[in-house]
């Protein structure tokens, strides 16, 4: 809660901090079977992936977002069976990024800009893939680590 | 080594081989080379 003294705020507003997510904390699974895999070519050699790999496999992790303006990024990785990595928020798409390459590619990063929150609250953070590349043989979720702030 | 799968309807367990890394593929590429040279160097 934001507190004020005489007018004057001194408390910051809840959700000001830097949240930084990982998949493996997620609050509840929707589709697909999720596993934990080590390689030493990832971002702390980790990633918490969805081995079935089909059409709409979802995780849901949970924070509170107070009302504002946001900036969200992905580390992710590119490979041939990886799909697009979108991320709804609140029920919003924000983010929403093709994951296909021919050869695998680590530790990439996309990252969007001007997401707004309207009213403060605990959120879905909804991770799946509904999509792909026509080339892509599947649709991998492959995010290494979801970094979420705010800016306005 | 074991692995635990997360699914909705909860967690289990399965065999699981780690795949090997680029890097570690090379390694082994290296180490075998490395070892036909040692044989080949005795067989002189």
């Amino acid at each position: 809660m934001t507190e004020y003294i005489n007018g004057v705020k001194t408390g910051g507003d809840p959700g000001e901090e830097h949240l930084v997510l990982l998949l493996e904390n997620y609050n509840s699974i929707d589709q697909g079977t999720w596993a934990i895999a080590t390689n030493s070519s990832y971002l702390r050699n980790c990633i918490f992936y969805n081995t079935t790999g089909a059409q709409n496999d979802k995780i849901i992790l949970k924070a509170f977002l107070a009302e504002g303006t946001y900036s969200m990024r992905i580390v992710y990785i590119k490979a041939a069976n990886v799909g697009y990595q979108e991320i709804d928020v609140g029920g919003t798409n924000w983010l929403s990024q093709d994951g296909y390459n021919g050869a695998a590619q680590y530790n990439q990063i996309a990252t969007v800009t001007g997401k707004t929150v309207t009213t403060s609250g605990v959120k879905d953070i909804e991770i799946y893939s509904s999509q792909k590349n026509g080339s892509a043989s599947a649709y991998g979720i492959r995010i290494l680590e979801i970094g979420i702030w705010r800016t306005v | 080594m074991k692995r635990q799968l997360h699914t909705k309807d909860g967690i289990t367990e399965e065999e699981y081989t780690p795949e090997e890394t680029e890097l570690e593929k090379l390694e082994k590429r290296v180490k075998s080379l490395e070892d036909k040279a040692k044989i080949s160097e005795v067989s002189k």
